[in-house]
């Protein structure tokens, strides 16, 4: 371990550190390697068994042995980390904070930990935006992420004949990913235009890496003959115990294809679950009506022992993640008190404005998930819980409360996870605090939380969140 | 098609699923290895019955919840393969785990 600059007396076996870092993607691996090279005491936590997140989400066993490696930077950045000192705890879940407001709460496994830093950054990254259509809840319809997953790590295709749909730049990518595993993937449906040539697109000239990076993805999919739909929205998923076909809005009228399985998603929207859990303050955004971390580009948030980096504090894609998680490293150590060189942060202040600026432009193109008048009455708005959009919206006229009361909408195990992007578009989770992160943020076992309670005065955590253990208690 | 059979991975174990022998890479995850089986009936929807599968592959939904012997319920996305393993799904069990 690296010297550290904590030197507290507290007489606990264990004792703070001088940086938690909280998520080992992209912006959390930066921020740790750098607060470690810069000579901070420096744990990392993440879930996974294998630092990466889901954008460095890394190859193992003989799949690695037979495929090679998928993206070997972000293999050489997990070994940088490493080789910095890091305190690496890898297939270590997060699923609560102390009383303290400050000491995060662990499993690994079975086992309970705690960890606490005088400074944690938050780079939990991103949750995938599926909006509900009737049919969504079939078995075969699957986010691009897990399409994306299934392709390159496990080296599977979702399905034989699939159809790829919602909006964002990254459909094209999955469609790709899937023409690779032999799928043969009918249509791309964009739901945006981002395609189309306008005023707006000239400023394509300044990002000749998106555009060439677009193009490719378009040269793929032309030479494959894969059709990419632009203003087209899919309106429903079809079957009886699985994925049969689909429905699209198209120019001319309703269209029908018969595919296996779907891949549905609209974009990402920030996973801020844990830093709500900390007590940071939030906003609205305006755009999308999520519930977000009032955060600077700097990534500060309004405490000063806390600090995002990463899509958490917005979504803009890995090259703003690495340069986020620099910035929030320096910081980080800022307000550790360690020396960091004048104008090291404003430089990596100005990468990550380079990089937000041009996913901006990007995210622009696509424009916002569809709002509460395109969402169709008859889908399951909770899938958890099965209610319907129109029971939502006929409960909808009290307060998130009473909805959660008519409904249970929002209650069940996802806690509200997959749910709180179309509650957002019909404007109901606009208050804060109307869908709150519960403890245990993260399904544990039952075990880890009554070992945790017997060591330690309970989390604080309100009444309703008793469905604590995973498995068969939890369903 | 001929190319994609050339990248194709050789399994070099086997798990039982719903008492069908399954083959797997080293490496690849339950739900990829259920996916790559047609296995679409992974999980009974507590409060509908209905069948359901992982949508998200990050742990969230639940929807991919299958018995491992020796382990209980797991969500299928977050488990790695392992020669021998015993898997339950909904459709080969009928309840709803």
């Amino acid at each position: 371990m690296m010297g550290g600059v904590w030197s507290g007396t507290e007489p606990d076996s264990d004792p703070p550190v001088d940086a938690v870092v909280i998520g080992g993607g992209p912006a959390g691996m930066v921020a740790a390697r750098d607060l470690a090279r810069m000579g901070a005491r420096t744990v990392l936590v993440d879930e996974n068994a294998t630092l990466g997140g889901q954008y460095y989400k890394r190859r193992t066993g003989e799949v690695l042995a037979q495929a090679g490696d998928l993206r070997p930077r972000g293999t050489t950045l997990a070994g940088e980390v490493r080789a910095a000192g890091v305190d690496v705890r890898t297939g270590t879940l997060v699923w609560g904070v102390d009383d303290d407001g400050r000491t995060v709460l662990t499993a690994c496994g079975d086992r309970p930990g705690s960890v606490t830093g005088r400074v944690t950054v938050v780079a939990t990254g991103a949750h995938e935006r599926v909006m509900p259509v009737p049919g969504w809840e079939l078995p075969g319809v699957v986010t691009p992420g897990l399409a994306l997953h299934l392709a390159t790590i496990d080296r599977v295709a979702v399905g034989s004949r699939v159809v790829v749909a919602g909006s964002g730049p990254f459909l094209l990518q999955v469609a790709v990913a899937l023409l690779d595993v032999g799928a043969h993937v009918v249509a791309v449906f964009e739901a945006g235009r981002p395609y189309r040539l306008d005023g707006d697109a000239l400023r394509a000239v300044r990002y000749p890496r998106r555009v060439s990076q677009f193009a490719g993805y378009r040269a793929r999919l032309a030479a494959a003959g894969v059709p990419v739909h632009q203003g087209q929205q899919l309106t429903a998923v079809h079957g009886t115990d699985r994925v049969e076909g689909i429905t699209v809005a198209g120019p001319r009228g309703p269209r029908s294809e018969q595919v296996d399985a779907v891949a549905l998603g609209w974009g990402f929207r920030p996973n801020t679950e844990l830093a709500g859990l900390l007590g940071c303050a939030t906003t609205l955004d305006p755009v999308t009506g999520d519930r977000t971390v009032r955060v600077d580009e700097r990534g500060r948030t309004d405490r000063d022992d806390v600090v995002l980096a990463g899509e958490v504090a917005g979504i803009a894609g890995v090259r703003a993640a690495l340069r986020w998680g620099a910035l929030a490293a320096l910081v980080a150590a800022g307000r550790l008190g360690l020396d960091v060189p004048a104008g090291r942060e404003d430089d990596a202040l100005r990468a990550v404005r380079t990089a937000t600026r041009e996913a901006g432009w990007t995210l622009r193109r696509f424009g916002p998930a569809p709002g509460p008048g395109t969402m169709d009455d008859d889908a399951l708005l909770c899938r958890c819980e099965a209610v319907r959009v129109d029971e939502v919206r006929a409960a909808a006229a009290g307060d998130p409360d009473a909805l959660k009361q008519a409904t249970r909408v929002g209650m069940g195990p996802c806690q509200g996870r997959q749910c709180l992007p179309a509650l957002a578009a019909l404007g109901l989770a606009s208050r804060p605090g109307a869908f709150p992160a519960r403890v245990p943020v993260r399904p544990v076992r039952i075990g880890v939380l009554a070992a945790a309670a017997s060591a330690a005065p309970p989390p604080s955590a309100p009444a309703d969140s008793a469905i604590p253990a995973t498995g068969s208690a939890a369903r | 098609m001929r190319w994609f059979r050339r990248r194709a991975l050789r399994p070099d174990l086997e798990l039982s699923v719903d008492g069908r022998p399954t083959p797997a890479v080293s490496g690849q995850s339950l739900l990829g290895v259920l996916v790559a089986g047609g296995v679409w009936t992974q999980h009974s929807h507590p409060v509908t019955g209905r069948p359901e599968a992982g949508i998200c592959g990050m742990g969230v939904c639940q929807a991919c919840e299958v018995i491992v012997e020796g382990r209980g319920a797991v969500r299928a996305c977050g488990v790695e393969v392992e020669n021998g393993m015993r898997v339950h799904t909904a459709a080969g069990t009928g309840r709803t785990t």
